[in-house]
Order: C-alpha cells, then structure tokens, then sequence
C-alpha cells in the first residue's frame, strides 16, 4: 500500500502527528521511537485491507501518541531525578494551559489546530530561509562595490530582479533541505531549525546597516539617528568673542560639511527659508555661490542660524557668554551682550568679511 | 477462562475494560518477551499474535513502545528482511539477555500469580 506515494504521505502525516504530541518526551526516548516509527507505520500500512486509512487501524494519532508515551515512560520515570521531576510538574499546569490557549487562537481564527497550522507555515520558513542565504551571499558579494553599485540600483527594479534570479537556487535549497530533514530525527532537526534562525538573523544584519554604506548622506543622516552628538540642541546663536550676537551664519566642520545642527520643525516661528535662500545675503559664503541662477543647494551650506525667528538671545546668566572685563576697551558691555536681538532686525547683520569663517569645502 | 485468571474483573464489563489495559501495561515486557520466545516477529505481527491470544486491549503503540524499549536495553536484536506483500520489514529476536530476563520475569509472575491465586481463593482473605 504504502508503495503508493498517496500511501507514503498517509504514513508521513501519521507520523508527524504523532511527533507533535510527544515534545515532552525525553530526547533519546523520543529520538528512538520516532527514528522507528515510519517504518513501523509502513510495515503497519503495508498489511492494512484496501480503503482502509491508518486512523482506523491504530486509531487517531494522538491517542497513539499517548499510548506510546505511557509505554516509554516506564522506563523514563525511573530514570528522572526528583528535581526535574518536580520542575516538569511544576510547569506542566503552564504549558498545558499555554497549550490550549493556543488551540483556541488558531481554530478562531479559522485555521484548525495549532501544530496542524505550524505545519503549513514550515514551507513559508523555509522560503524565507533561502531568502536569507540569498541576502548573505548577494551581500557578501557586492559587499566591496556596494557603495558604487547599490545607490545606482536601489533607484530601480533591477536590484530586484537580480536579487530574485540570485535567491532561486537559495530558496530551492532551502526547500529541498526542509522536505528531506523532515525524515531525520528531532535532534537533526532542531540543529537545522536553529541553523535557520541564525541565518536568517545574518541574512537580515547587514541590510539594517547598509544605510551607512550608501554614501556620506546616508551614512550621516543614518549616524545622526544613533549617535548624535548635538542631540537636545535646537537652535545657535552665535556671538562675536565682544558678545556682539551674531545672525545669518552657516556652520561647517573641518572637511567643509555643513552642520546640520537643530531642527527648523521645532520652531515656534521660522524664517521663510531655514537655508537663508531668501532671508539672508551669502555674502559671508564666498564660493561657490549659492545663488546663482538661483540654483541654490541647500545640503551644500546647511541651515542658517539662528533657525527660529522668535525665540529670545540667551543672556550672560543663561548661556554663560563671555562677558568683557573692561567695557571701555574690548567692545559692548555685558548688557549690550545680553540683550535679546532680533535676528531679522537691524542688528542681525552680517558680520565684517574678515571675521567670518571661509570654509572651502571639498566638493 | 478469563473469569478464571482475572475473578474480580468481571464485575462490570467496563471496569474490565479499564482494569485489565492497567494490569496489562504492567505486563507488556514479559508479554512481549514471551511470544518473541516462540518465534521472531515484525511489530505488527507481533500484535497479531497477541489479539490471537485474546489481548484485545493492547494497541500498536504498546508493543512498539514496548519493543523499542526491550531494544534499547539489549534484550532484543532486530534484522530487516524483505517482504513479498510490501517493504521490507523489522524483525525482533530475543537476546540472550533477553532470554534471561524473561526467565527471571516469568519466575517472578508465577509466584506473585500463585500467591495472588491463593490470596483470591481463601474465603476471607487471608493466605
């Protein structure tokens, strides 16, 4: 009977029944009976009378299975100690409720019992599986010309299709790997289950950070997320070393990248344009120039500070600004300093030439 | 005859039923052993030969539980031979520890039977 594939699949899905209602066996008792069990289903099979199903031979599987864990635990109980003994009490009240919990979730929901559903979620896995090996390898791969090769192909679907063509042989692989350890006992099993979890997890690891292989704007933007060091600060303000405050000025680091410091959505009130396309004069930006016909690039100088168009000039108290020691000699008093300006008014002009920093950027 | 071997399971048929699957469980390695003693046998045959015996109650599961355990501890051997009607099958053997551990088992079962008989045949209990 069993010759037939129909008759195999009878004795497989027999077996994998059984399977389900004995995890809590021991591993070397389970090991051994279930490595036995198909054969001894075939031979069981093999002498069945036509028409006849495996359920009414033996009846139905779990009641096999109960029956086949009570004649193994015979031996099993003697053999535990007495703390695993109490610990597997002590949590079967746990499990069997957690059990049944689960039962009821997946039969409301339409889908039957909860191992017969787990079962046709494996083939599911086992795409994702080979997914994740495609991933790896692809990663791996392009890993060296990854930041040439992927902003060019993220734009389209080519990265796609190269991917999908690449993750065939994977997936396959992976499929034929799950229908064959479906044979294999449990301990196999489990060691290609966590094989495939670990896998999937490296698969996946790389693309969560690519972002900072993507170019210098990806890798900032994705820095910025984790790790930014001017986290909290909203705003600038910028004074001159007489505490004259300072307004319309772009920030820039050593390499000539702009400092994207604050954020213009936090403001009460902005300027027209937070970039000072409109609001400012560049004059202080030698080159290039960012307006020119009117071609102005944003990223290029970043944000003009301060960003917010309401908020108050921090005074001395506040900020801790240098106030000078001799009003007489070194410039504006300490209450020239500390009065709050408007940046949009008179006093928010730009500062002499000469005192400006001249970034020259890179690019 | 069975009324015979087991008095006090024939008061209600379904306590019959129930008493007899326990005391079985009990009994599955010398009932086993034993009939692996007469010949060697595949599982199901092996079942069989037990329902042939009146073992109406012992299931599949039972006695390939109880022969896979037999196996682990050395008592039985096993060889594949093929089969006209289907796959080839897996036959058990006793052992010669096997052997021994049915004697042993059998000697025990023939005392307790025979005092269990004697405490059943006294009128009021007493050996």
């Amino acid at each position: 009977m069993t010759d037939t594939p129909q008759g195999a699949a009878d004795v497989a899905e027999y077996r994998l029944a059984v399977e389900r209602h004995l995890a809590d066996l021991p591993e070397p008792i389970r090991e051994d009976l279930l490595n036995g069990l198909e054969d001894h289903l075939t031979e069981v099979a093999a002498d069945r009378e036509p028409g006849t199903t495996l359920e009414d031979l033996l009846g139905r599987p779990e009641a096999y299975a109960r029956e086949l864990r009570e004649t193994a635990e015979i031996e099993s109980e003697g053999r535990r100690d007495g703390f695993w003994r109490s610990v597997q009490a002590g949590l079967e009240p746990s499990v069997t409720w957690i059990r049944a919990k689960t039962e009821q979730y997946t039969a409301s929901a339409g889908v039957g019992e909860a191992g017969e559903f787990r079962r046709k979620l494996k083939p599911g896995w086992w795409v994702l599986r080979g997914l994740a090996a495609a991933a790896l390898v692809y990663y791996l791969i392009a890993g060296g010309a990854v930041l040439v090769t992927l902003p060019v192909l993220s734009e389209g679907i080519v990265q796609l299709l190269v991917f999908a063509v690449m993750a065939l042989p994977f997936v396959w692989l992976s499929l034929r790997l799950g229908a064959m350890s479906e044979q294999w006992g449990i301990g196999r099993r489990r060691l290609v289950a966590l094989g495939g979890v670990v896998l999937v997890w490296l698969g996946l690891l790389p693309y969560a950070t690519l972002p900072s292989l993507y170019g210098p704007d990806y890798g900032q933007s994705f820095v910025a997320d984790f790790e930014d060091p001017n986290e909290g600060v909203t705003n600038i303000y910028p004074y001159t070393e007489d505490g004259e405050p300072l307004a319309g000025v772009y920030l820039f680091d050593q390499d000539g990248n702009p400092l994207w410091i604050g954020d213009p959505d936090a403001c009460d009130r902005l300027h027209e344009d937070p970039f000072g396309a409109e609001g400012y004069s560049d004059e202080a930006v030698p080159t290039p120039d960012p307006l020119e016909e009117g071609s102005y690039d944003e990223a290029e100088y970043g944000y003009l500070y301060p960003l917010c168009d309401s908020d108050p000039w921090p005074t001395d108290e506040a900020s801790g600004l240098p106030v000078p020691e001799d009003s007489g000699a070194s410039g504006p008093t300490g209450e020239q300093a500390t009065e709050p300006v408007d940046p949009g008014g008179e006093q928010s002009t730009a500062p002499a030439e000469d005192s400006t920093p001249s970034p020259e950027p890179t690019e | 005859m069975r009324i015979r071997r087991w008095p006090l399971l024939c008061i209600e048929w379904y306590c019959v039923r129930v008493d007899r699957s326990q005391l079985l469980k009990g009994l599955l390695d010398i009932i086993v052993l034993r009939v692996l003693e007469t010949g060697d046998a595949y599982g199901y045959e092996i079942l069989r030969r037990l329902r042939g015996s009146g073992f109406d109650e012992l299931g599949d599961a039972s006695v390939y539980g109880t022969l896979r355990r037999l196996y682990r501890s050395g008592h039985l051997s096993t060889y594949v031979q093929p089969s006209e009607s289907g796959p080839n099958r897996k036959y058990y053997a006793l052992t010669e520890t096997g052997r021994k551990h049915l004697s042993g088992m059998r000697e025990a079962w023939e005392d307790v039977s025979a005092k269990m008989q004697a405490l059943f045949d006294s009128p009021k209990g007493q050996p």
